[in-house]
Order: structure tokens, then C-alpha cells, then sequence
């Protein structure tokens, strides 16, 4: 490559990330937390955490129950029902009910033991930490989790094209796979950090940038292509994709009970059922889509429908057809949560994923450390100072926001129908806190240290509040078969422990640097030797 | 009125950003839109069957964004990747209003 395309390509490299490297590094870093979702609703709701029960109670009649609360079967447009996990040992219903004024969708959860219904507890950490990663929480007076999806969709092909350029524009990046001078300048240092994070992070960064934007762009992209098709007809295009809806025919029928589904494995593979939706309950033409873990497949699930009447099994449609473009659908999301390897990927996942952050983050400081201290930047010094304040309260500042809004769900005692949204503006107050205090400290180096500190103690206390909370400690939970919630409240104390080692590590200010040592002239030389003969 | 007053300055503003900086306005603006109309034109184009044919291409869309944003830097001559990109844009355009969609 000529030197003109590597320093165009270059510049595209550092303005992707100069201007959008907060919101990359915002993106990667809810990722990470977001791997462990699961675990952190076991944390946050010590009501989920029952004694696993070999003989569970029959859940029929509680659904039964539950539905007959929404009047007539026709005014029901989706049942569902998730069996007992290791992860949520209790069975959750769902029905979602076609009301004058749109859907209303409403959840319980029964202990499989007893069968007593489980306390209602509204959205709250758990969700907001996955929600935020997913579409950042857009509010619906400005397009609602489409828009939001498709921005941080946005910001995946951005994460792509910076991949690309940086791969471009590296020399030497098998050297970088082991070079990190930590006796050299900040800069050669931070540099380092950056190239070396990159090319261990590559792989997994290519698949998470490809599966981001696939799943944040197709929401937008999907419609706005089938309305340019079918002339203005979105809907069409689904349509196309999934056939044509089903409608009811009115003619009443039993249906096959839930506890029935429960004891069907599946026909090829012999997994048994974690999950059914059911399509026109209580008509003839009722389905059911059976939900298995896959077996060697890379899916969420594996998927058998059948008929709600006789039990047949139906054929696959859609998207759930087998075939080569729908098995590589299927493999997206598993491939960007990483649910296809336990807890052990998980942990990978997270690693990588905190690590790309990292790296995001430093080319940010890089880039602003290469013009401050030198004769390449053409802008004011504190124009630059300005800069890497912004990138240390914009990245700490979600971390330590993230770590608050644990506290303040477990604190929270309102009403479960806002802890929501109580939990979103302890998230943005902590931010802008973060934000303003590394504006406003001029030493960019003693703000990180204190923020990074701030984050230490934080998590180190979670597990105590976590144990108040829950009246019993984390080894008398794991005893109890819950493994979920000690193994975040481990995870937490470790983190806090590794935040403040980094801080107790890291430089109070940038130092000074050191004087270049020059060889002496020959001038100078004789004049040495002279005074040296000369005594 | 106003409608069309708010779209001619628009129309007017993406004339002069191309002119002014045909690079950076072909990255953040028309591979966009050739990304979207162009896939949109393939789709009615293309003799295969529309199902797969709207699922691979979906599947592409991030590839084929991310590669047309990556030629704008990497052509040595600004206005070549532009104009690609507005041909692309125009070729789409034309095929959603001339072909007739899938079935129709």
C-alpha cells in the first residue's frame, strides 16, 4: 500500500474512533456486562432462588387460572410458558392480550414446589443493563428500541470500518501480537496497550462488530428495503419471509396440556422442553412451538412445532425452515451473547469484551496524547486536555454508573412498575457526576485514579449489601443449589479487588519527560581530556 | 409549501456537502443509500427466489456498508467512489420504480 492510502485509510482509522470512541467504548463495555444477565437476575431477586423440587406441581391449572382473567381464549393472541431451569428454577407464564387499545402483555411465576405465586417484581437492573446494550434505552417521543437498536446497530458497522482500517494500516501486527514496552514514554506505552489488545481481540472483535450491526440494523434496514420492494408495503415482506398468518377459525377445541409438553423430548434428539409459545389457544388450528436446548446446533433453540389439538408434528416455516441462510441467522445471536459454551465462555466473552473496550479507549488516549505533546497537533493544548478529560469521565463514568445502579436496586422500595426508571436516572446522574468531576480536575491522571477507586470500593461492597439484602451469606446460597448469585457477588469482589490494584498502580501525573542524553561533541571531548591531563 | 421549501434546502445542503467534501459525505451519506437502494434493486433484479434472496442479503447489508464507507478512503480519487455510490443510488431508484414487486 502507498503512503497516501495508508494515511487516508489511517485518518479513517482515528476519526471513526476520535469521534464516535465514547459511544463504541459505551457499547462494548454494556456488552460485557450484559454476558451474565441471567446471573444477575438470580443477584437481584433472592425471591427467585428456590430449592430445586425433582416432583414439580402440574402447571396447567395455575395457567388455566391465570388466563381466565383475560375473559374469552379469542381476546388471547400469544400463551407462553418456560419450564424450571437451573437459572430460573420456578415456571413463568406469559399471555398477551389484544385490548381496545393495542396489546397488553402480563407475566407470573409459580414455585414448582407449591405452587404459590412468586412476589411481582418490575424491570430493573438486570433488564436495563441488557436493554441499554441492545438500544440504548431510546425513548419512544424519538422512535422508540428500533431507532435505538438500529443506532447501536450503526455503531457496529462504524466498529467494522475501524477493524478494517486498523488492520489496513498495521505494519507489523504480527510483532504486535508481543510488543508492550512498559519502560518506554505514556505514549509508546498506551500504544502499545492499544495494538497489542487489538490483534488478541480481533477474531472476537470482527464476530461482535459483524453480529452487532446484523442485529441492531436489520430491524431498520428489513422494513425500509421491503417497503422499497412491495412499493410502500413493509409488512409484505415479512409476509414473504414467514407466510402468510394463520387466522382463527372460531371452532373451540381442548388443548394439549402444558404438563403434556413438559414430558415430550424431542423427536430427534431427545432434549427436553425449556419453553412453548402457543399460537390461537383454545381453537382448532392452535400451535405449538416447542423450544429445546440445541443439540450440536449453534441456535438459541431447537424448535418443533405441533398441533395444539392432536400433538402432530407441523412443518418448520420461515425463518425456522431449515436451510443455509436460516441456520446463519440462527447462529447470530448466540454467536454475540455467547450462550452456546456455559459460564466458562461467558467468562471468555467478558474478558475479550472488556479488553476491546480497553482498547477503544486508548486509541482515544493515543490519539489525543500523540497531538497534545507534540508538533502534530494543530489545535490548542487545552483543546486536547479538554479532550482526554471528556474520554475519562465519558468511559469511567458508564462504569461507575453501572456499578451504581446495582446499589440502587437493591435499595429501590417504590413501586415495581418504575424501578425502571428509577434505576435509569441513577445511571444518568452517576454519568454526568463522573463526567463533570473529570472535567472539571485538571490532573486527567488523579480523576482516573480517583473514579477507578470509586468503581473499587463500589464493587467490593455489593456482596455485603447483596447478603444484607438477602438475609444469608453467598456460601449458605451456593450450598442451597444456587450457584448464579455467589458467582456474581465473586466476580464482583474480584473486579473491585483488580480496580483498585490499577488504581493503586497507576501514575498521579504524567511525567516529565526525561531529558535527552546527547553525546558529548568532540569539541567538547578534547576540552574534557585537557582538564583531565592537566589535573 | 413548507415541506418542499425544508426538502429543497436539504436536497440543496447534500449538493454542496458532496461538492465541498465528496470523501466524508460519500461515507456517512450516500453509501447509505446505496447500501439500502441497491440492495433494494438487486432483490427486484435478481432472477432467484426472493426468500433467500432477502435473508443473504440482509446478512450482507454490514459487509457491504462497511466496504463502501472503506473504498471512500481508499479510491486515491475523492469523486470516484461519489459518484459510484450516486450511480448505485440512481440504478436502485430506478429499479423500485420500474420493476414490479416479487408476485405482483
Amino acid at each position: 500500500m502507498d503512503r497516501d492510502r495508508r494515511v487516508r485509510v489511517y485518518d479513517a482509522h482515528s476519526w471513526t474512533g476520535i469521534s464516535l470512541g465514547i459511544i463504541l467504548f459505551v457499547v462494548c463495555f454494556t456488552g460485557s456486562l450484559a454476558m451474565f444477565d441471567h446471573e444477575i437476575q438470580s443477584w437481584e431477586d433472592p425471591a427467585r432462588r428456590l430449592a430445586p423440587t425433582d416432583n414439580p406441581i402440574p402447571v396447567q391449572p395455575l395457567m388455566s387460572q391465570f388466563m381466565d382473567e383475560f375473559g374469552e381464549p379469542e381476546a388471547i393472541t400469544f400463551v407462553g410458558m418456560t419450564y424450571p431451569s437451573a437459572y430460573e428454577p420456578y415456571y413463568q407464564g406469559r399471555v398477551n392480550v389484544r385490548t381496545e387499545d393495542g396489546f397488553d402483555f402480563h407475566s407470573r411465576k409459580w414455585d414448582p414446589a407449591t405452587g404459590e405465586v412468586l412476589p411481582s417484581r418490575g424491570d430493573g437492573l438486570s433488564t436495563w443493563i441488557l436493554d441499554f446494550h441492545r438500544d440504548l434505552m431510546w425513548p419512544t417521543a424519538l422512535g422508540g428500541r428500533t431507532v435505538g437498536g438500529g443506532l447501536v446497530g450503526i455503531f457496529g458497522i462504524v466498529m467494522m470500518l475501524s477493524i478494517i482500517t486498523g488492520i489496513l494500516t498495521h505494519k507489523k501486527i504480527l510483532k504486535e501480537f508481543f510488543q508492550f514496552r512498559v519502560d518506554k514514554s505514556v505514549r509508546v506505552k498506551w500504544k502499545d496497550a492499544h495494538n497489542f489488545l487489538g490483534v488478541w481481540t480481533l477474531p472476537f472483535s470482527i464476530v461482535m462488530a459483524f453480529t452487532g450491526a446484523w442485529l441492531g440494523v436489520v430491524a431498520l434496514m428489513l422494513p425500509a428495503t421491503g417497503a422499497l420492494v412491495f412499493k410502500g408495503n413493509a409488512e409484505q415482506v415479512i409476509e414473504t419471509i414467514q407466510g402468510p398468518p394463520i387466522e382463527r377459525t372460531g371452532v373451540a377445541a381442548t388443548m394439549i396440556s402444558l404438563d403434556e409438553i413438559a414430558d415430550r423430548p424431542h423427536s430427534d434428539s431427545g432434549a427436553m422442553p425449556v419453553s412453548v409459545f402457543i399460537s390461537r389457544w383454545g381453537d382448532e388450528t392452535a400451535e405449538y412451538a416447542v423450544n429445546y436446548l440445541p443439540d450440536t446446533e449453534l441456535m438459541y433453540y431447537e424448535q418443533e412445532k405441533i398441533s395444539g389439538v392432536t400433538g402432530a408434528l407441523l412443518p418448520l416455516t420461515g425463518l425456522d425452515a431449515p436451510s443455509p441462510e436460516t441456520r446463519v441467522v440462527a447462529a447470530v445471536s448466540p454467536l454475540h451473547y455467547g450462550t452456546y459454551g456455559g459460564i466458562s465462555l461467558k467468562f471468555l466473552y467478558f474478558l475479550l469484551g472488556i479488553g476491546l473496550s480497553a482498547m477503544v479507549a486508548l486509541g482515544n488516549m493515543v490519539w489525543v496524547e500523540r497531538r497534545a505533546n507534540s508538533s502534530e497537533g494543530k489545535r490548542s493544548p487545552q483543546f486536547y486536555e479538554r479532550l482526554a478529560r471528556l474520554t475519562v469521565g465519558g468511559c469511567l463514568g458508564v462504569v461507575l454508573a453501572s456499578v451504581a445502579i446495582f446499589y440502587a436496586d437493591v435499595y429501590y422500595t417504590g413501586d415495581e412498575q418504575t424501578r425502571i426508571v428509577y434505576i435509569g436516572q441513577w445511571y444518568f446522574a452517576v454519568w454526568f457526576a463522573v463526567l463533570t468531576y473529570a472535567m472539571l480536575i485538571r490532573n486527567s491522571y488523579q480523576s482516573t485514579r480517583h473514579i477507578l477507586a470509586a468503581t473499587g470500593v463500589g464493587l467490593l461492597g455489593l456482596p455485603i449489601v447483596s447478603a444484607m439484602q438477602a438475609g444469608e451469606m453467598p456460601w449458605h446460597t451456593l450450598a442451597a443449589g444456587h450457584a448464579a448469585s455467589p458467582f456474581v457477588d465473586l466476580t464482583l469482589f474480584v473486579l473491585g479487588i483488580i480496580c483498585l490494584a490499577v488504581t493503586w498502580k497507576l501514575p498521579k501525573e504524567r511525567k516529565a519527560r526525561p531529558a535527552r542524553r546527547t553525546r558529548p561533541s568532540k569539541h567538547q571531548e578534547s576540552v574534557d581530556t585537557a582538564i583531565a591531563q592537566t589535573g | 409549501m413548507l415541506k418542499w421549501i425544508l426538502l429543497a434546502i436539504l436536497v440543496a445542503f447534500i449538493a454542496w456537502s458532496t461538492w465541498r467534501k465528496p470523501r466524508l459525505t460519500a461515507t456517512i451519506l450516500w453509501s447509505l443509500t446505496a447500501t439500502v437502494l441497491g440492495s433494494a434493486g438487486l432483490l427486484l433484479v435478481l432472477p432467484t427466489e426472493f426468500k433467500p434472496t432477502i435473508i443473504w442479503m440482509s446478512l450482507a447489508t454490514p459487509l457491504i456498508w462497511a466496504g463502501l464507507m472503506l473504498w471512500c478512503y481508499w479510491d486515491t480519487r475523492a469523486w470516484r467512489p461519489a459518484t459510484g455510490m450516486i450511480a448505485i443510488t440512481v440504478l436502485g431508484v430506478i429499479a423500485v420504480i420500474v420493476v414490479p414487486p416479487p408476485g405482483g
